[in-house]
């Protein structure tokens, strides 16, 4: 059978100026449409900066603002900006010309992700109390960009008892959803604390295989650096696996006491080279002169990472630069160039030019350029 | 008749290439409509607070570029992003690389040792900034863009790379864009790559693009197109099947560890990126790995590209001899199950289209004049077939800038009129000096290899 080519080169040819004209056109209405978008985005700044100033809402709810996207971006957009008492007012308007709601209907209702996705960001910037219990229902959308935004508009909300229900959500998330999650969840504070605290001590310090939220849970304690959680990082910091004793190392970086500073110079000779490095970061923040000793060796580390982590850590503690520079005698070439590079990098060797003993030591060290003008 | 008969297929073939564009262009399609939610809506923003964030060593190798060396990395100075630093090479420049970057930003000489985990040629002297940025300079001796990207790599301190020309012009957002597929499966991720768009005729300042815009010249247009066809319409839908075979040299960000399980960068090498790239889908195959090498469509960076032909006939005749290279160094993936979509669909079809439709376009050429002259080719046929070919051709061009369409640039009446009739010209002309051009790249001895001599406006210069 010989195919049709005539017929098939006229279907091709209209179609072909079918898509020019099409995309002309398109092109076109875009560009009118991003001109007029512009326009109308700059009148809603004028509009939502004098309500804020004045902390007054317009006489008459504008309910047609809700339908215009370029109000919606603004709005959103706005929120960022403000806080407190302003921030209320333009949450009272998003309310009053119905787009809370719209965003609602559009979280629940909608089959398309993109408009999910969409309402659930929004609502997260919004951060109304009456949008909890949608964003909770979110938790279990089937988009995981959606999850993760719902969690977030908790987290803004802070309520104490959302904490359970975020966390329960991260559960179900693998390791990077949820470490994204997690960003949201440290919003929560101290009130997320104990929470979280007894969820890594019922886990244990011997679960095997380790769930993926767990070391993201010990993180989220960290950082909310809440002393309540000690018992159950200190329980992380033995755990059998490397990356749950890596996040509760990092996550210990607080002056709580000497359990968990003794704990911390244990692990500096952990056998995962990331355990013994954030360990070595850790005890900087302990700001222990009797743990010089130890960091002092950790300069000898095979890993680079440790050592410039004990060093930097050196140089925070007191007495930490004598040691420092003590180092510089070593007979271990890469301890020499750790704590070289923390002296240079904490200024001790800017006078070096002038400093006849400073002089004699990089000449001893064997690094006289660096006595150069404008280079040392 | 066998003259008729390889006319024939040469026609075909070329029907097939672009029935074969279209396909990837649909799934390309898709795959950017879900970026753009993501990017909208899928809060890229948090990062640029968390501490999970992963860190970025940013590689630039530099040979003799002290016109734009300065300006570059300045802008990259100010990259959105928690933590990075910045590893320049000096490849053993003849110019006044290494003064200018000296004097701009306080370099002073420093002796930090290097773990030597991939090879290269010496290096000379290491400097760090004494200003308060993240900035190491590395100076070594001669050695190609390959050897300059190892020694990066060695210098390099974060556990991911991202290899980048010194002429390139970030967007303030493109690191965070490039980083999000790491962050999202750090497990599989190795690889992401970029969005590259000429800059040409777009409005600069301060090393930012302030307003994109369109150039004059005809062959500045043509590869606006050719770049929209390649970045927008290609290889977001290879990455979808995981079949993305070339993240390129001038922005693509790695995970370290792939990198030097895979051997680094080729030295004397014209496609090193390319290279690197199936080296890194064989290893990882080769160990069973389950891996991802991912395109990050709104990573957007600037390049200029060549104004005169005479430039862009070098450049497209060393991407070809880098091609060749690369199909000779890795022609055993072809058709192997082992390697999966790379090795029975990606591999050949670039095999296919991209190696061979040169050769089969330029047979065409000679034997269809022929083979009409002599009467063995039915004229009419022979037209409406070639009427096909260049209707697909044009289509799959107006494909790309359809897709091009979410960005939002080039919207106004002219720039769109101009753009439509570049994608109808393009084929008439341009299309057959390509070809003939990579034709001729096949007439070359391996190991003749130098740095690109792109000639150079300067970044802030262009507008």
């Amino acid at each position: 059978m010989t195919p049709d080519l005539p017929l098939i080169a006229l279907i091709l040819a209209t179609l072909t100026v079918s898509a020019m004209v099409a995309l002309f056109v398109i092109k076109v209405w875009r560009h009118r449409r991003a001109k007029a978008a512009a326009f109308r985005s700059a009148v809603y700044i004028g509009a939502l900066g004098e309500i804020v100033s004045r902390l007054t809402l317009p006489a008459h709810d504008r309910t047609e603002w809700a339908e215009d996207p370029a109000f919606r971006e603004t709005l959103v957009d706005f929120l960022d900006f403000v806080d407190g008492a302003e921030r209320d007012l333009l949450v009272e308007l998003a309310h009053r010309v119905g787009l809370v709601d719209q965003f609602h209907a559009e979280l629940v209702g909608s089959k398309r992700e993109s408009v999910r996705l969409r309402a659930s960001a929004s609502l997260a910037e919004i951060a109304s109390p009456s949008s909890r219990k949608d964003l909770r229902t979110a938790l279990s959308d089937k988009s995981v960009e959606v999850r993760i935004s719902a969690a977030a508009g908790l987290s803004i909300l802070g309520a104490e008892a959302d904490a359970p229900a975020v966390l329960a959500a991260l559960e179900k998330e693998d390791r990077w959803a949820a470490e994204r999650m997690a960003d949201s969840l440290v919003r929560f504070g101290p009130a997320a604390v104990q929470t979280l605290s007894n969820h890594v001590l019922i886990a244990g310090p011997a679960v095997t295989p380790v769930p993926a939220h767990l070391p993201v849970v010990v993180r989220i304690l960290g950082l909310i650096g809440d002393p309540r959680a000690e018992t159950a990082l200190l329980q992380a910091l033995s755990a059998d696996d490397a990356w749950l004793r890596i996040r509760a190392a990092a996550a210990l970086g607080h002056p709580w006491g000497q359990r968990v500073t003794r704990a911390l110079l244990q692990r500096l000779v952990d056998e995962d080279w990331r355990v013994r490095a954030q360990a070595a970061t850790a005890l900087g923040r302990h700001n222990d002169r009797s743990t010089l000793e130890a960091l002092s060796r950790a300069l000898r580390d095979e890993a680079w990472w440790v050592r410039q982590n004990a060093a930097a850590s050196m140089a925070d503690i007191e007495g930490g630069i004598d040691a420092l520079f003590e180092m510089l005698d070593d007979e271990d070439p890469f301890a020499v160039d750790a704590a070289l590079a923390q002296l240079m990098a904490s200024g001790y060797l800017d006078d070096a030019a002038t400093d006849p003993e400073r002089r004699r030591l990089l000449q001893q060290l064997g690094r006289p350029y660096l006595l150069e003008p404008g280079v040392g | 008749m066998v003259l008729a008969v390889a006319s024939l297929i040469v026609l075909i073939f070329f029907i097939a290439i672009e029935a074969q564009t279209a396909v990837v262009l649909a799934m390309s399609a898709r795959a950017l409509r879900r970026a753009k939610r993501v990017t909208a809506y899928g809060r890229t923003h948090d990062m640029l607070q968390s501490d999970s964030s992963p860190p970025v060593s940013l590689v630039v190798p530099a040979y003799n570029e002290a016109a734009g060396i300065v300006d570059s990395i300045r802008s990259r100075t100010i990259l959105a992003y928690p933590r990075f630093e910045i590893v320049v090479v000096n490849d053993g420049s003849t110019d006044d690389t290494l003064e200018a970057l000296i004097d701009a930003f306080q370099l002073r000489r420093v002796d930090i040792p290097i773990r030597p985990q991939l090879d290269h040629h010496p290096i000379r002297a290491i400097y760090q900034s004494a200003l308060p940025i993240n900035l190491t300079v590395v100076d070594k001796e001669n050695g190609g863009k390959g050897d300059a990207l190892n020694a990066g790599i060695n210098a390099a301190r974060y556990p991911y790379i991202l290899v980048t020309d010194a002429d390139m012009i970030f967007e303030e957002e493109s690191l965070l864009h490039s980083m999000r597929p790491f962050v999202e499966d750090r497990h599989r991720t190795i690889a992401v790559g970029g969005n590259i768009r000429p800059l040409n005729g777009c409005q600069v300042a301060h090393g930012r693009v302030e307003e994109p815009g369109l150039p004059i010249g005809l062959t500045e247009l043509v590869q606006v197109v050719e770049y929209q066809r390649s970045f927008l319409a290609a290889r977001p839908g290879w990455s979808e099947l995981n079949g993305l075979l070339l993240v390129s040299g001038a922005y693509g960000v790695f995970r370290k560890t792939a990198l030097i399980e895979c051997g680094g960068f080729p030295e004397h090498h014209l496609g090193e990126d390319f290279d690197v790239t199936m080296r890194l889908h064989r290893t990882q195959r080769d160990a069973g790995n389950e891996y991802r090498i991912v395109y990050a469509p709104d990573a957007v960076v600037w390049t200029e590209v060549p104004k005169k032909r005479s430039v862009l006939r070098k450049q497209r005749i060393r991407w070809h001899r880098g091609l060749l290279q690369v199909v000779s160094d890795h022609k055993s993936m072809l058709l192997r199950p082992r390697y999966g979509v790379v090795g029975m669909a990606a591999w050949p079809a670039f095999f296919l289209f991209e190696f061979l439709a040169p050769i089969v376009e330029f047979i065409g050429w000679i034997i269809i004049p022929i083979a009409l002259i002599f009467g063995f080719l039915n004229v009419s046929t022979f037209l409406w077939l070639l009427l096909i070919a260049f209707l697909l051709g044009i289509l799959n061009s107006i494909g790309a800038l359809a897709l091009d369409e979410q960005y939002g640039h080039f919207n106004s009446p002219r720039q769109a009129l101009t753009l439509l009739a570049v994608a109808t010209m393009e084929n008439f002309g341009p299309r057959q000096q390509t070809v003939w051009w990579r034709v001729r790249a096949m007439f070359w001895r391996r190991g003749e290899v130098e740095w690109g001599d792109m000639e150079r406006s300067g970044v802030g210069n262009i507008g």
